[in-house]
């Protein structure tokens, strides 16, 4: 019940900065009127999308209508802002979602080894693509990849949206920076969970290196690496704006971008929104999975 | 008939040219005795066990010597074989029962890992009924319950019957206690240790019990080994050593025990042992001992038979100094 209230609040907290920081940035009736309008076309403008009104009465409209699920009309699209917002996000969500599975797929396992055998070549090898993969940003990656997959090598297409083929680059570009942390994560976490007692004691009662690593180093370290993972989801969204640009995948964070520029309150609000709404979902998640896993944090135990 | 335990100058290092931590050790144990191995924290305890198991911390290595284990040479041993040595014919129980268990994995699930390494029991509800009966042999109540706990949930007391538990499953022939009541409190060890020798005496198990707790050893354990800066100075069966000690270090140590009676004042050892690697000849003792001379200073001082099975490694064994001996 409290979680809900903190959520509530969070949602509540991040409309309100949006709603007032994008005011503050400009007047759309100057970008959506031709510029030979007169003061008092705008003016006229202005009332129709009630943006005369002192804005604390603009906020408590805005928020009665949000109650109703209502989020305004997109000034630039001329249609509903919130169905805009959702029907962009199924591309930025399948891109963030294959990001972070590659970033898991990657990461996690070679981690896992790194930590195994320090030293290793699995170890060697990580601190060369951890440090590559904290200091190359995606978009340059991505651009790294067109060039070689797609110009040279002619395996992939270049851009657009579609079938997986368009999906692997910029998922993979978009998995680099992630990958890296998740890898470090994973090899910190493991190295420490093979430090403890309980992994000697499981060595003591005979049990083999794999199980000793999976069964209980892994399990352990599975905690951070879980709520890192979700953190990533929303850096992950918002580095997505780049590879958006640079695949050109049409998605919610291109949406957002050309929505900020184009001063369409409305859909930047109700894109904030629905973020916020992600978030909060996501971390949840995360809780309940936390729970699952460890009996420690489970409640009323 | 041989012993079950025969370890002959154990040596550890990090390396050949390193200081050796563990420094030549010899032991033996028979089937169904229990050793005391004593000796300050840093004395090399610890290590001299995990080398039983071969599961020395990264980095240190069996320099030298030979561990039998019931005529089988264990240095000689497979990484496979060995760890089916492990938990299978020795056993170990660690300082901390709440670390040493997994904080994520059911009490049954962690007992019956180890039938299921050693049995080959594959199906967890055979497990459990393992786990359940092997947890009523240590006299937990309610162990039908128990099993689906975790180590959160018991006491300390409690924590450390499971970890006896896991380690006792298989019924080795040697179980090493590496300070099992150090971290319970004062009303607890009692049941703990004679949970112990309970077991011991029941299965003919052989133990090691790792402890700075003179008066512990001296009430469980049949023959006691003194270590002093990874050296044994002193070893032998535990009524005459206590009795009459050979080495000045286990007279120090025996004098260093509080007393109900309380009559004597209680003695210290001055100094600090010395750290590994800093002795270059002589007694690693000389600089802290009261009847030491300038030829404990010089040369290899090796154990000595003293008879009566027992051993020192002093060159004046049983000496006291002037003071004392006047009174």
């Amino acid at each position: 019940m409290r979680r809900l209230a903190g959520s509530v609040a969070t949602i509540l907290l991040a409309s309100l900065v949006i709603f007032v920081l994008i005011r503050l940035v400009g007047d759309p009736t100057h970008l959506m009127l031709p510029p030979e309008a007169t003061d008092d076309d705008r003016a006229l403008l202005r009332q129709e999308l009630g943006l005369d009104r002192p804005m604390v009465v603009q906020y408590a409209t805005f928020l009665f209508d949000l109650l109703r699920g209502d989020m305004g009309e997109s000034f630039s699209y001329r249609q509903p802002a919130l169905p805009l917002v959702i029907s962009m996000l199924p591309p930025s969500l399948m891109l963030a979602g294959a990001a972070m599975l590659m970033a898991v797929a990657l990461g996690v396992p070679w981690g896992l080894l790194a930590a195994y055998r320090p030293d290793g070549w699995a170890d060697r090898t990580g601190r060369v693509f951890a440090v590559l993969g904290q200091s190359g940003p995606p978009f340059f990656v991505g651009l790294l990849l067109i060039r070689l997959l797609s110009v040279n090598w002619r395996l992939l297409p270049t851009s657009g949206y579609g079938d997986v083929t368009h999906l692997v680059m910029p998922a993979f570009a978009l998995s680099w920076y992630s990958a890296a942390g998740l890898l470090r994560l994973t090899r910190a976490s493991v190295t420490e969970a093979l430090r403890s007692d309980y992994i000697l004691t499981a060595r003591i009662k005979g049990v083999s290196d794999r199980a000793v690593l999976l069964r209980h180093a892994l399990r352990n370290a599975a905690l951070p690496i879980i709520t890192f993972t979700s953190s990533q989801f929303g850096i992950l969204l918002g580095s997505a704006v780049s590879i958006e640009a640079v695949f050109a995948w049409p998605g919610f964070g291109k949406l957002i971008v050309d929505a900020i520029s184009q001063l369409d309150y409305t859909v930047v609000q109700a894109g904030v929104v629905v973020a916020a709404v992600l978030f909060i979902a996501i971390n949840l998640c995360t809780d309940i999975l936390c729970a699952a896993l460890d009996p420690r944090i489970r409640l009323g135990s | 008939m041989s012993p079950l335990l025969h370890v002959e100058t154990l040596r550890i290092a990090a390396g050949p040219h390193a200081p050796a931590l563990v420094d030549g050790i010899s032991l033996e144990l028979d089937r169904g005795k229990a050793l005391g191995l004593v000796g300050e924290s840093g004395a090399g305890k610890t290590l001299a066990c995990l080398a039983l198991l071969r599961l020395l911390p990264e980095g240190l290595h069996i320099q030298d010597g030979r561990i039998r284990l019931d005529g089988q040479e264990l240095t000689a041993l497979t990484d496979t074989e060995m760890r089916r040595l492990r938990g299978g014919r020795i056993g170990m129980v660690l300082q901390n029962p709440l670390s040493s268990l997994n904080p994520l994995m059911r009490i049954g699930d962690q007992i019956g890992e180890a039938f299921a390494v050693h049995r080959g029991v594959r199906w967890r509800t055979a497990l459990w009924k393992l786990a359940v009966e092997a947890l009523r042999a240590v006299r937990i109540p309610t162990p039908e319950q128990r099993v689906s706990a975790y180590a959160h949930q018991f006491s300390g007391g409690m924590r450390q019957r499971v970890a006896i538990t896991m380690n006792i499953a298989c019924a080795p022939d040697l179980l090493i206690a590496d300070e099992p009541t150090t971290a319970l409190d004062a009303t607890i060890r009692l049941q703990v240790l004679r949970l112990l020798g309970d077991i011991r005496r029941e299965r003919r198990m052989a133990l090691i019990l790792v402890t700075h707790d003179l008066p512990m050893v001296a009430r469980f354990c049949d023959d006691v080994a003194v270590m002093y800066a990874g050296r044994i100075v002193e070893r032998g069966p535990v009524e005459a050593i206590f009795a009459n000690p050979a080495h000045p270090y286990t007279r120090g140590l025996i004098g260093a025990t509080p007393r109900l009676d309380g009559r004597r004042r209680l003695a210290t050892i001055a100094g600090q042992p010395p750290s590994p690697g800093s002795i270059a000849s002589g007694c690693a003792f000389a600089s802290r001992c009261d009847v030491a001379d300038a030829g404990c200073r010089q040369g290899r001082i090796d154990l000595l038979d003293l008879g009566e099975q027992r051993a020192a490694a002093c060159r004046k064994p049983f000496a006291r100094p002037p003071a004392e001996a006047a009174a």
